[in-house]
């Protein structure tokens, strides 16, 4: 047997024969200390958020007490609530929104951007900075610079034309969100869907346009169908944040005008911070999870064919 | 793995948290001493708590005792410290809060019954203290049981702000004493939307205390109320209806537009760059109003009452934010020092000198207002003095109510309850729904709320 041979034949035999850590070996006591971080850090605010869903508490009735209510926070919640039923509805709308919108915007630029063309760099730069700002502070240039009715730019520009002036929180709540939301998230989108397309081999479109295709029909045979996996990469990763949105409404809308914009987490936060309810919070709060996570197993269960699939 | 490489390891692991649980141990010894107490006080971000941080040098080298501040917005302040006195955390030693909460917590028990403290102060303390010099009717409402718990830091009321060049232009005149008819009338002639002015501006942001403060000062003096005898919403009755509709039929008519996003900053913004003629809200406002730095009609700022209608009771408002002991507090004594320094009629020499008269802390003191520094540099003041002193919590409206306070309803519910009516009510300040449905789904919500919390048998 050559020396080669002998080392490999030698490395198989000993990892076949290296007994796997016997449970609990030493191994797992060393691991021991940050596994029972991790667990308490991540599980203990869930277990009892899950165990004061499950009493009544009212911070500021203190002669209530804390009797236990049992699944009567839950029934109020999913049943009777109607704030809740509009909360849910709304979360989905607004979402579907800003991740349709934002998707359609984005996809427009990375197509645009795709080209060449003199200050690209620092065009793409500039597009990207939104991304960068941090929610609240966008809703409140939004708010009070843009969509102010007495002092905004966007009114400004409409009665200079003479259209009316116009109170677009007011009128429009649930567009003027999406519509910073989409300001928001566009760059996002871009940025992955330009990878996608800067990763699309030339001998392809080359290819398509031997064969005579236009303009339109290579984007909608060629390009969108290669570009699949990252569409629905950024329909998942941004899905799954703008679930979350809470920043934006809080500045610009409160939930209002009603409960136009009150989403699911604003719902929440409104719950425990208006009426000092722990227990409606806390089902609240368990109802959101178990919403967020059926959203998620649905969209992944769609994408599952993605990440399995050949692709280039 | 080696019997060295295991010993190392148990042996940097027992280390880690051996070290991580040191510090937890060590802390403790160092309570005891008082060699340096260390306050925390959570406080509004309000112009006089600023000027209050900024002179705290002052107090920390006067008597050694640091302080830490955590400053905060009101909804989330509220939320704060709210969740720290109903769980008896203890991470504030004094919080500002307001004529609200204070009654409430006192009952309790989450805030210090001052009184023990007055009493052990030493005549010479207490004489230049002069707790007699609070304004009576603040007093009262910071007290539970006739004993203070919270001392004010400052005072404020409602009343009505105009710009007398709108007026003169248009030939009008403003009474001492108006009334919501002759405001509406103003509002309408004044209102010129073409050229970017509207006749009013009132708060119609959702909120207890926002839109909800305003909006309860015009239910009292139309001769409504939040609640009758036995506990039930009188939402929908001819007064309360009258109100409402009222109030958001002017705004609609001759209001600022965007009314759902407008609160006190906002009306104050626009009267001050002279897009508003009149404005009904905080005397704290004065002040600003009247500063050139800060606003664009600083010389034609005119004063008048609040606007009446059926009754002049809780027209206008009566509101203070104080200064409360936590019941959790471990530094006692170091606190109240603090209390009755920030009170003290030193401290509002001190803001004089720093900052100049007319920023003072307004309403705490009669001894301020007979100042005739104060009088010179506020030329409001009077009107603010006589809005305080006849803003009664405990009556406040045309017929009897269990409860007290003149723009809210003192009960722990009321929170949720002026939130939830104000969200209702400003979609029909959109136009979205009628002003009597939005009163019929708010009548069934609160009546809710109120039976579940036992009010109503």
């Amino acid at each position: 047997m050559n020396p080669s041979t002998a080392v490999a034949a030698t490395a198989y035999t000993e990892s076949t024969r290296r007994p796997r850590p016997r449970w609990p070996g030493f191994e797992f006591f060393m691991l021991l200390p940050a596994l029972l971080y991790l667990v308490v850090m991540t599980q203990a605010p869930f277990i009892l958020t899950l165990w004061y869903s499950l009493h009544t508490w009212i911070l500021t009735s203190p002669e209530l007490g804390k009797p236990w209510v049992g699944l009567e926070n839950f029934n109020y919640t999913v049943l009777q609530d109607p704030t809740f039923r509009d909360a849910i509805i709304n979360t989905l709308v607004m979402t579907v929104g800003i991740v349709g919108g934002s998707l359609v915007l984005g996809l427009a630029f990375a197509l645009l951007l795709h080209r060449p063309f003199p200050l690209r760099g620092l065009v793409r730069s500039l597009m990207i900075a939104p991304f960068f700002v941090m929610p609240t502070v966008s809703a409140v240039v939004w708010k009070n610079l843009l969509l102010n009715p007495v002092f905004g730019l966007f009114n400004w520009i409409t009665t200079s034309v003479g259209l009316p002036r116009t109170d677009w929180l007011g009128v429009a709540p649930k567009l003027s969100v999406i519509t910073i939301s989409v300001w928001e998230w566009t760059p996002f989108m871009m940025l992955i869907l330009l990878a996608g397309l800067q990763g699309l081999p030339e001998e392809v479109r080359e290819a398509a346009h031997l064969d005579g295709a236009s303009g339109i029909g290579e984007f909608l045979h060629i390009t969108l169908p290669l570009l699949g996996r990252y569409i629905q990469l950024t329909v998942l990763l941004g899905t799954i944040y703008v679930l979350q949105l809470f920043g934006e409404i809080y500045v610009a809308t409160q939930g209002g005008p009603g409960t136009a914009t009150t989403t699911v987490p604003f719902y929440v936060y409104q719950t425990i911070s208006q009426s000092n309810d722990v227990g409606s919070s806390a089902a609240q709060g368990v109802l959101a999870v178990i919403f967020a996570s059926v959203i998620a197993a649905l969209l992944l269960r769609l994408l599952a064919g993605t990440f399995r699939g050949s692709s280039q | 793995m080696t019997a060295t490489r295991r010993i190392f390891l148990t042996a940097s692991i027992l280390a880690t948290l051996g070290a991580a649980a040191a510090p937890a141990r060590a802390a403790r010894p160092l309570a005891t001493s008082s060699a340096s107490v260390t306050l925390t006080i959570a406080t509004v971000n309000n112009p006089d708590m600023i000027e209050m941080e900024k002179l705290t040098p002052v107090f920390e080298k006067q008597f050694g005792i640091n302080v830490k501040y955590d400053t905060l917005d009101e909804n989330t302040l509220r939320q704060k410290v709210t969740a720290d006195v109903a769980t008896g955390g203890g991470e504030f030693d004094l919080a500002t809060e307001g004529t609200y909460e204070i009654p409430m917590w006192a009952k309790n028990g989450w805030v210090t019954d001052l009184q023990p403290y007055f009493t052990k102060m030493s005549p010479a303390a207490a004489s230049a203290y002069n707790v007699n010099d609070l304004l009576p009717k603040v007093r009262a409402g910071l007290s539970y049981k006739n004993d203070l718990y919270g001392i004010p830091f400052y005072g404020e009321s409602s009343m009505t702000y105009y710009n007398k060049a709108m007026f003169k232009a248009a030939g009008l005149t403003m009474p001492l004493h108006p009334t919501w008819d002759q405001v509406a009338a103003f509002a309408k002639k004044l209102n010129n939307p073409s050229k970017n002015v509207y006749g009013i501006c009132l708060r119609a942001d959702p909120g207890w205390g926002e839109m909800g403060a305003v909006l309860t000062t015009v239910i009292n003096t139309f001769g409504g109320s939040w609640f009758n005898m036995k506990w039930q919403p009188q939402l929908t009755s001819p007064a309360d209806e009258a109100a409402v509709s009222f109030y958001i039929n002017l705004i609609r008519s001759a209001g600022e537009p965007g009314a759902t996003s407008s609160g006190f900053t906002e009306c104050e913004t626009a009267f001050a760059q002279g897009k508003t003629a009149m404005w009904v809200d905080a005397t704290v406002a004065a002040g600003d109003l009247t500063n050139p730095s800060v606003s664009k009609v600083a010389k034609d700022v005119g004063f008048a009452f609040a606007p009446t209608k059926v009754t002049p009771k809780g027209s206008h408002w009566l509101w203070s934010w104080a200064l409360a002991m936590e019941s959790a507090s471990k530094h006692k004594d170091a606190a109240f020092s603090f209390l009755t320094w920030a009170t003290s009629k030193d401290y509002i020499a001190l803001v004089a000198k720093d900052k100049g008269w007319e920023s003072v802390p307004p309403g705490t003191r009669v001894s301020t207002y007979s100042n005739p520094n104060y009088q010179k540099a506020a030329p409001f003041a009077n009107l603010v003095l006589q809005s305080i002193q006849t803003a009664d919590p405990n009556n406040a409206t045309l017929n009897k109510v269990p409860y007290t306070g003149v723009q809210f309803v003192g009960i722990p519910q009321f929170q949720s309850i002026g939130t939830q009516v104000t969200q209702n009510l400003d979609a029909a300040v959109t136009g979205g729904t009628s002003v009597s449905a939005a009163l019929q789904l708010s009548q069934t919500q609160v009546t809710h709320i109120m039976t579940i919390a036992g009010y109503i048998k």
